[in-house]
This record gives C-alpha cells, structure tokens and sequence, in this order.
C-alpha cells in the first residue's frame, strides 16, 4: 500500500481532484479529502460506496476495469484493478480540471504491480 | 507597486478600493503560480502613467471609481491606446452597461469578485483571454481561431446573452447564451443537450456571435460548466475511442439523428455497437439494437438509479446523470435522464485503452 500511495502523492494535486480513496474488495485502505467545501468522512463514505455500486452493478471479475460516474456537481472516476483493489476519485465540475492528468493516473494505478 | 516585467502577462488593475486590489492582486500572484506580473493603479492619472512607463497585456478596470469612472476611461483608453484589451469589473452586473462598454471595445465585462470561486472565475477568463489572438490581431470574435468552448466559457463566464451561430460544411447550429447560461441549443433537426454536445465536437468552421433573441423554447438547463466539461469529455471520447453515441441525449429520433449524422461509419473506426436501448422514463421501449434481454436491461436502470443514489446520500452530489465502463475491449454507457434511459455496449479495440 506504500507504493500506492508514494504514487498517488507523486502525482497528486491535480486540479479538480478534491478527494480520493483506494479500498480493497472488503475495506477501505486510505483516503483524503481535499476541499473545504466537502465533509471528507460523508465524501469518502460516498466513494466507497460508489465504488462497490460499480462493482455490483457492472461486474469485471478478474480484470482491471474503468468506472466513470457522472453526477449534477461531480463525477467520480474508479479505477479498479484484476486484484480487487480500487482508487476512486472525485472531481469537480469546472472547467479548468485536468482531465489528462486524472486519466494518467488511473491508468498508472491499473499499471503497477505491486502496492 | 513594483513592476514585474519579466512575467509572461503583465495585468494593470485600475480601482480605487486598495483593499481589493490588494485581495485581487494576492490571490491571482497565487492562482496563477506567480506567472503573472501586476500593476495596480487607484485612478485613471495612475493607471495613465503606468501605460506610459511600460505596456500590459491587459487593463482592469473597475466601473465605479470617482472623478473619472471606468466607462469614461475606457472611452479614452479606446482613443488613446486603440489595441489595448481592457476588461470591465463591476459590483452589479447590469445589461445596458455591458452592452454600452462592449461597443466601447471592452473585451470582457466581469461581476467583481467577492468569493473564492468568484475569483478563480475571473482568472479563468483572463487567462483565456491574454491566451485568445491579441486585439490588434485577426481578434477574438468571430474567427475559428479559439474553440468554440473556450468563446463559450468566456459568453457564460462574463454573464452574457448571445446566440453563437456555428456553421460548418453541411451542418448549421444555434446556442443560446442567456444571462451566462446555456439555454439551448438546435442543429439541423437536433435541439438541447445533443445538439449542444454536437456543435461542440465539432473540429472546425465557422462562428459569430449574434444578439440574444429568446430561443422558440428552453431546452437545457443545468449549470454550465456541467455542460461545457461534458461535451468536452464526450469529444475526448469521440476522439480517444471513436464512440458516436457517447453524446446521445434525446429521443429515439435524436439518437438515430446522431446515428445518421456520423460521419464515419463507427465499424470503420474499430468500434462495434454491441447493443443498444432506448427507452422511456417508465420504461416504454422507444428503440433497440441486438437487446437480448429487456427485462434484464430495465432492472440494471433500476438498480443503477437505485445505486446511485445510495451511493451519494448525504453528499451534496446532485443528479445522476450517467456512467461509463470499460474493461478489456468491452465498453458500457447508461445516461439515466429525467425522460429517458439509454444503454449503449460496444466493443472497442485492444488498442483502445479507454479511462473515461
């Protein structure tokens, strides 16, 4: 999980990206919230949640998968990976977000080997 | 003030209120990482000196100042330095002055900010504003020289009403700017979201913008920079994976439209529409394609609306709008909208990699 998240702060912040949190199949692993204007304990409830709806809902079982949800103020960008361990990240609806960079970094999340 | 002339755009700040030149000034050093120079100045003989010492990119003027106001300014400035862009700030933002200080010349009328987001707003048009072709130049409006989101941004940023006709080989639009927002949009027989999102995609022609007139009818709502990222997203995807449909809003008519109105055949680009529906609100079947099991289709909307809600209780979220999966070479977009649901799975190829 060190790797993980030494990855995550390689690349984080992001413009945009205003919390994230990485769970395994049964649990949260880590998260943080980045905006004033969010409760991080109700934001990284939603996320684990919306990560575990995506699994459900549109099952991948034993592949690396990309969920992008689309909400009225945000969407939540899930990368989940063939191990059952996903990052999830919200994003605000502005224009100025960094949409390459967030993709970077789902896709470099769903490239690494080990946590 | 000290000059900074070694930074990339050099601003000068006309305002008499030093508490919020001070604010203004901090705060944009610090949105735009220290890459903007500023100047500030507290009436126009100030303001005058400055240009005179050294040129900027662009003046700021604050409307209401004493002796000389900023309209009155802007009328000399237009005489004085004619290629000079000035932006306009005001605590009220009212009609007749943006109309009278736009015919002036002024490039921009902004509300005067007074929160955080107010602020990163007037950044972000300034920003795209000293990176637009210089006044003197083939200009800002009018030419295809900017994308038609940035002249966009820039109408709802500023608060504007507008209509920007988009015309390009066959295909002719209309979107309407009121107020800053976006109200509605037609091309061809398509209006509202997916003629909004389809103008957008476009990759080039022609654009004027026109006097606002109220549109036949309002068919978008919703917050603008919802909209404006959204077709952003949608012309990515066009451009990453080569889906038609990622922008297929509207009725059964609307997505066959968008079918027909592609240009490139969806197989020619890789893309295999595996499966599509359509369908109501209460879930009347409107259209199909190679759907083999309805029932199972209607329970996932179900179950999706259902979960998405779950998901984001007590979370300032807003609506659910849509979701898009990939894995591997299998692709899967569901937009759940308040008169109708669509499902579209595709396969994509291996090369494709898609993170929407």
């Amino acid at each position: 999980m060190n790797l993980a998240l030494d990855f995550l702060s390689s690349k984080l912040p992001i413009h945009g990206v205003a919390a994230y949190c990485i769970r395994s199949a049964a649990a949260p692993l880590a998260s943080d919230c980045f905006s004033k204007s969010l409760y991080p304990n109700s934001t990284q409830d939603m996320l684990n949640r919306v990560v575990e709806e995506g699994r459900t809902l549109f099952p991948y079982e034993g592949s690396p998968a990309n969920y992008c949800w689309t909400f009225e103020s945000h969407q939540v960008y899930v990368a989940a990976r063939a191990d059952g361990i996903a990052l999830a990240l919200l994003v605000e609806n502005n224009a100025g977000i960094q949409l390459s960079r967030i993709r970077e970094l789902l896709q470099g999340f769903l490239e690494m080997e080990q946590l | 003030m000290p000059e900074e002339p070694s930074k990339r755009h050099q601003f000068l700040f006309v305002d008499d209120d030093q508490v919020f030149l001070l604010t203004l000034t901090s705060l944009l050093k610090q949105i735009s990482n220290a890459n903007w120079g500023f100047r500030t100045a507290s009436n126009h003989a100030q303001a005058l000196e400055h240009l005179k010492a050294q040129p900027v990119d662009v003046v700021v003027l604050d409307i209401e100042m004493p002796v000389m106001d900023g309209v009155e300014f802007l009328r000399l400035l237009g005489r004085s330095h004619p290629n000079l862009r000035v932006v306009m700030l005001s605590a009220r933002l009212d009609e007749t002055a943006r109309k009278n200080t736009m015919d002036l010349g002024a490039a921009l009328y902004l509300e005067k900010p007074t929160t955080p987001e107010g602020f990163k707003a007037v950044f972000a048009a300034l920003d795209l504003l000293v990176t637009s072709p210089t006044k003197s130049g083939a200009g800002f409006r009018g030419v295809m020289q900017v994308g038609l989101q940035d002249v966009l941004q820039m109408e709802c940023l500023s608060r504007k009403s507008s209509i920007l006709a988009v015309s390009t080989g066959s295909r002719r639009g209309q979107i309407y700017v009121c107020d800053g927002q976006i109200v509605h949009a037609q091309s061809g027989q398509l209006q509202g979201e997916m003629a909004l999102y389809g103008l957008l995609g476009l990759s080039g022609g022609e654009f004027k913008l026109e006097p606002y007139v109220e549109p036949p009818s309002r068919s978008i709502s919703g917050q603008y920079e919802f909209l404006l990222m959204e077709a952003a997203r949608l012309c990515d995807e066009q451009n990453g994976s080569g889906n038609p449909l990622g922008n297929g809003h509207g009725s059964a008519n609307a997505l066959r439209a968008a079918l027909s109105e592609t240009s490139t055949p969806t197989e020619a680009r890789g893309i295999c529409i595996e499966e599509a529906l359509l369908c109501s609100s209460v879930g009347e079947v409107l259209y199909q394609w190679k759907c083999e099991s309805i029932e199972t289709r209607l329970e996932l909307f179900k179950n999706l609306e259902r979960g998405a809600m779950f998901a984001t209780k007590g979370t300032p979220s807003g609506r659910f709008h849509r979701i898009s999966t990939d894995s591997g070479n299998s692709r899967v977009l569901v937009l759940i909208q308040p008169t109708f649901k669509l499902l579209i799975r595709s396969a994509i190829p291996a090369a494709s990699t898609v993170t929407n």
